[in-house]
């Protein structure tokens, strides 16, 4: 045998070898999640959820994304927790700082993954260590510090496992078994964690593990009182796996699809199909809601996300009503526009990090009945706004173009009346909402009007409107003057909800959250 | 020239110019300001931006005046057609020819149809308006702006008086009183006491009693931030809890959470005071404040009112139990070392302690150059503190925590096979109030150690209790579980009586828009000409919608089931 003959065999021996491993992973982690392991209940981050969103969230944080190879989440952060000496060695952590990378010596330059066992080693942490302090570079600083982060996070998931609820209903905070006395711990949840470590270090089957958390979770019911039911944890569970929003956009998808098909075919079947797949995915979308609500314990309004998400279901809300009262001559556009509205936000909200979607303890300031008038209000004014915006640059390209091509879509004195009727009611319910923000304010910080860049913004947004109101009721001005100045007032909307927010040249304001 | 400005006041397009340019520096204000403050100095306090207001408000009130008056009497004495060819004009109207027999049923039939009636040169008139709120709707709106605007110019004046305060603070460390809040003169936001601070009396005095940062459990994310405050004014006494969404008002001033500080000169005590076998209290107390007694843990019948006071320094109680016939006992004690089971737990430690801007505590490199362990100690399963123990002593006085029920000295460590995850800790622990030491122990990280301390039974507490029921003897026990930093609150105190005036303004407009696109105006028009033995019938509005057609085919049925022949 030649050299190469041996380099080939070992090659595949070490390939077989990857692959059974690879294929008991992947098989081990379908066990688990067809197992109840990630409905056990777990405090984490100031909230109750489940192993299931427990290693989402954790996971994340370690390695930024939501599975590893394609293993399900809680497969993995469990074996983190059970079998560190197999996943401390795993690389799991990623380093894309391409300078950081060329500091380390790291190859290859452009996207590194590190074990933690790697991150931590001496030489490593000597190497972090002056990167971590230098003045010079704040960015590769802040870079070295999350890859230390990242590492230590994995080294200490154990101590985060807060699956052990306090005995007292009066306390608040539940235990990592790894933290309390393994001799004061009842048998079944002793067990339980035994059968876990057997189960990932191939000793014993995933129907050993089942019969343990049975017993551990009639435990901590009994231990604990307020230890969530069975229906929580299954809806936690569910939420974390599925993230019913991504089945809504599968639903709004297949609307979008009819839509479209509608307005080049016309023909009522194609109408009726189309507007019950957009009233489908409207109820799937409340009942996402519904879950994120129970789930949060607050009405989800409280960030980027969930205001996006509510303005969503109040477009397609609206547009659905609209389309029940609305003539003959309108039908398909209202619901047409609003799916695709939703459509293209969940796109793009389907594409953020997990730390811009999972939910979160509500603010402190944020903890006021005022926070639903207010958004809600807004966001229904935002959503009729944004309609009004789609009619006017329809509008405004049929203007221009008088493109024969665009003869299938609705003409401009349509587009000019629904234009006019959805900024007559936006404005209404802008000025509420501003008005309700003005009195929150003054309870929260003693002062109705800030001049905060974000009120100053809704405050021009209702002054560009209401001049677009004035055109049209006082000077009876129709058409293109008024197209523009609903785009412009969209502009001003965009401004007022994600310019301020998320744009440099603004100064920061008091709404840092919103 | 007066009546050429008047002219040009009154045009739409001088709103418009204005909102546009009002738009404009506005927005310039956000561009441009690095901070709101600086924003609100250069742009939204200029002359230039108040006198446009200022010029807006006089464009509304002529707008208004120029078109208001006609509007009115529309409203109130609506013009009467002289002939059929109005009626016939409409893009809605009727006609019809009523019998002679029937004439008089039918009219009396429209006058309960109509509410307004009139004769007139042989022709009866019947009318009925509905939504009139509708078209005095802008003229709502523009009222609810220029009281908007009132408010801002009374707002400007006073500030410019100094009644007006926006910006004052009180400044208050737990189990202090004042009776001062704090101004500054500049824009910038006086979060701290400094010697650029004005003292202005506030009138009556205010105590904190006690401050609460409460986080979500499991977390540092901060769930609410509360003051218990009692005010003392002249022979008025309260208690009041000031949380972020909860101000007190009183005496013209709004007194809102805004901030607040770890105060380590002021301690707050951990305590739990058990009357066995009925009630058991736990809660944090300031020391030298009277707290009242909520926070119970465990209660077999009614609690009795009761409230404790534990004095400074000295670990003395004092409970005050104030009986069903308003007779006050006394009693008092000294704090004891709380009962159970002891252990703790190592579940951290770093080879060289940093901690950062935010707290976060890290290691800031792999040398020895200060180990640090994070020790939880726990009563039964519930974790009573956790602490930073430093090895080095020319730290270990840093972060000291004397009121500890127990200390710990980090005396030495070792790891194995220079594996820092896999080190143990030598420990030394003493229970604080004796002086007693507990021993010596190795302990690995997450590892378990029980104390060697009993601590004072359950049991033997319950039959000490027993003991003492009935007799005059201390029926109480408090039992001393830890010791925190204190806090300073910081209140943000305002006086302007402005913003009611702004709500007001604000509803109105709400109102007036609400009006303007929700209800819907339309005034029905009927005329019966004896000449000619005829009905007519028309109907005015600014919206011709799908529902006013259901109106006017109503109103058809009901005029042809009267009689009337179309």
């Amino acid at each position: 045998m030649t050299y190469l003959s041996y380099i080939m065999v070992f090659l595949l021996v070490m390939g077989l070898f990857t692959g059974v491993f690879a294929r008991q992973d992947e098989e081990k982690a379908i066990e688990i999640a067809k197992s109840e392991v990630g409905k056990i209940a777990v405090q984490y981050d100031g909230l109750i959820g489940t192993v299931d969103s427990f290693a989402q969230a954790k996971l994340f944080a370690i390695s930024g994304k939501k599975t590893f190879r394609s293993l399900y989440a809680t497969y993995v952060v469990l074996g983190i927790i059970f079998h560190p000496e197999r996943w401390q060695k795993e690389k799991i952590i990623p380093l894309r700082h391409k300078k950081l990378i060329q500091q380390l010596k790291l190859q290859p330059a452009a996207k590194v993954y590190l074990s933690a066992d790697e991150v931590l080693s001496k030489e490593f942490i000597d190497q972090l260590r002056e990167l971590i302090h230098t003045k010079e570079d704040l960015q590769l600083a802040q870079s070295a510090y999350e890859l230390f982060a990242r590492a230590q996070q994995l080294a200490q998931l154990g101590s985060e496992f807060c699956i052990l609820p306090p005995h007292n209903e009066l306390e608040t905070r539940w235990s990592s078994p790894f933290n309390v006395s393994q001799d004061a711990l009842p048998a079944s949840i002793s067990g339980l964690l035994k059968s876990l470590k057997d189960y990932y270090e191939d000793k014993t089957e995933i129907t050993n593990v089942q019969k343990q958390i049975t017993g551990a979770i009639v435990e901590f019911s009994e231990m604990y009182s307020l230890y969530p039911p069975a229906w929580r944890r299954n809806l936690d569970s569910f939420y974390a796996r599925n993230n019913p929003f991504q089945i809504t956009l599968l639903i709004y998808l297949c609307a979008g699809i009819g839509w479209f098909v509608f307005f080049v075919r016309r023909s009522r079947v194609l109408y009726n199909v189309s507007l019950t797949l957009t009233s489908l995915a409207l109820i799937v979308h409340t009942i996402a809601l519904v879950m994120r609500f129970i789930l949060a314990g607050y009405i989800p309004l409280s960030n980027m996300y969930e205001s996006l998400v509510f303005f969503i279901w109040a477009i397609v809300l609206i547009a659905i009503i609209a389309e029940f009262i609305t003539g003959e001559k309108r039908r398909g556009i209202l619901a047409a526009s609003a799916t695709l509205i939703g459509l293209l936000i969940l796109i793009t909200l389907s594409q953020l990090p997990l730390s811009f979607s999972r939910i979160a303890p509500l603010r402190a300031v944020l903890n006021s009945s005022w926070l639903t008038y207010h958004v809600i209000t807004l966001l229904v004014a935002y959503a009729a706004f944004a309609l009004a915006f789609i009619f006017s640059l329809v509008f405004l390209i049929k203007d221009f173009t008088n493109d024969r091509l665009l003869r299938w879509l609705p003409d401009r004195s349509l587009l000019d009346d629904l234009n006019y009727r959805l900024i007559q009611l936006g404005w209404p319910l802008l000025g509420v909402g501003i008005l309700t923000g003005a009195i929150w304010a003054d309870t929260v910080w003693g002062r109705p009007w800030s001049w905060d860049p974000k009120e100053t913004w809704s405050l021009i947004t209702w002054l560009i409107y209401a001049g677009f109101l004035h055109l049209r009721i006082i000077k009876r001005k129709k058409g293109r003057i008024l197209a523009i100045a609903s785009v412009v007032g969209f502009i001003a909307v965009l401004i007022t909800w994600f310019g301020v927010s998320y744009l440099k040249i603004f100064s920061g304001g008091l709404h840092t959250y919103a | 020239m007066l009546r050429k400005l008047t002219l040009i006041f009154a045009s739409t397009y001088t709103a418009v110019i204005l909102i546009a340019l009002i738009v404009i520096l506005s927005a310039y204000g956000t561009l441009l300001a690095p901070s709101p403050e600086k924003g609100f100095a250069s742009v939204y306090a200029s002359p230039l931006f108040m006198g446009l207001f200022f010029l807006l408000a006089i464009n509304l009130i002529l707008c208004s005046l120029k078109r208001l008056p006609a509007v009115l009497k529309q409203l109130l004495f609506p013009p009467l057609p002289q002939n059929s060819d109005f009626f016939l004009r409409q893009s809605l109207n009727y006609s019809a020819e009523i019998e002679a027999s029937q004439k008089e049923s039918f009219l009396s039939n429209l006058r309960r149809l109509f509410p307004r009636y009139k004769y007139s040169d042989r022709r009866h008139y019947f009318i009925k308006q509905r939504g009139v709120s509708h078209r005095l709707a802008p003229y709502l709106i523009h009222s609810g702006i220029l009281i908007v605007l009132g408010a801002g110019l009374i707002h400007f004046v006073l500030v410019k008086t100094g009644y007006i305060v926006t910006t004052g603070r009180i400044v208050v460390p737990e189990a202090e009183s004042v009776n001062y809040y704090l101004v500054i003169s500049d824009s910038q936001s006086p979060n701290t006491a400094s010697p650029n601070y004005i003292q202005r009396p506030l009138g009556f005095s205010l105590r904190c009693l006690d401050f609460d940062e409460v986080k979500y459990p499991g977390s540092d994310i901060p769930q609410y931030y509360s003051s218990l405050v009692s005010i003392q004014d002249r022979d008025v006494n309260f208690i009041y809890t000031i949380d972020m969404n909860n101000p007190l008002k009183w005496r013209g001033f709004k007194i809102h959470q805004v901030d607040f500080q770890l105060n380590p000169t002021v301690s707050r005590y951990q305590i739990e005071i058990h009357k066995l076998p009925e009630f058991k209290f736990r809660l944090d107390v300031s020391p030298g404040v009277q707290h009242p007694l909520t926070e119970l843990v465990m209660s077999k019948s009614s609690p009795p009112v009761l409230n404790i006071t534990v004095e400074p320094g000295r670990k003395i109680w004092q409970i005050t139990e104030t009986r069903e016939n308003n007779e006050e006992v006394n009693y008092s004690g000294t704090l004891l070392p709380p009962p159970g089971y002891y252990h703790f737990s190592i579940s951290r430690w770093v080879t060289d302690f940093r901690r950062d801007s935010e707290g976060n505590v890290y290691s800031q490199s792999t040398e020895f150059n200060n180990p640090a362990v994070y020790i939880t100690l726990y009563r039964g399963e519930t974790a009573m503190y956790s602490r930073w123990y430093f090895w080095r002593p020319e730290f270990r006085n840093f972060m000291t925590h004397p009121d500890d029920p127990f200390s710990f000295e980090f005396i030495d460590f070792k790891t194995h096979d220079n594996d820092l995850l896999n080190a143990e800790f030598k420990l030394r622990v003493k229970y604080t109030l004796t002086g007693e030491e507990l021993g010596t122990y190795w302990v690995g990280i997450n590892q378990q150690q029980k104390l060697n301390f009993p601590g004072i039974d359950l049991e033997e507490d319950k039959q000490i209790s027993n003991e003492s029921e009935g007799s005059v003897k201390n029926p109480y026990k408090v039992y001393l579980l830890g010791k925190t930093d204190g806090y300073t609150t910081i209140l943000g105190v305002v006086r302007d009586p402005t913003p009611i005036l702004i709500f007001i303004g604000g509803g109105i407009i709400s109102l007036g828009a609400i009006c303007l696109y929700f209800v819907r105006f339309y005034r029905l028009i009927a005329m019966y000409d004896e000449q000619e033995s005829r009905i007519y019938l028309t109907i005015i509005t600014s919206q011709p919608a799908a529902g006013i057609k259901k109106i006017w085919e109503g109103l058809l049925a009901r005029i042809e089931s009267d009689g009337g022949k179309a």
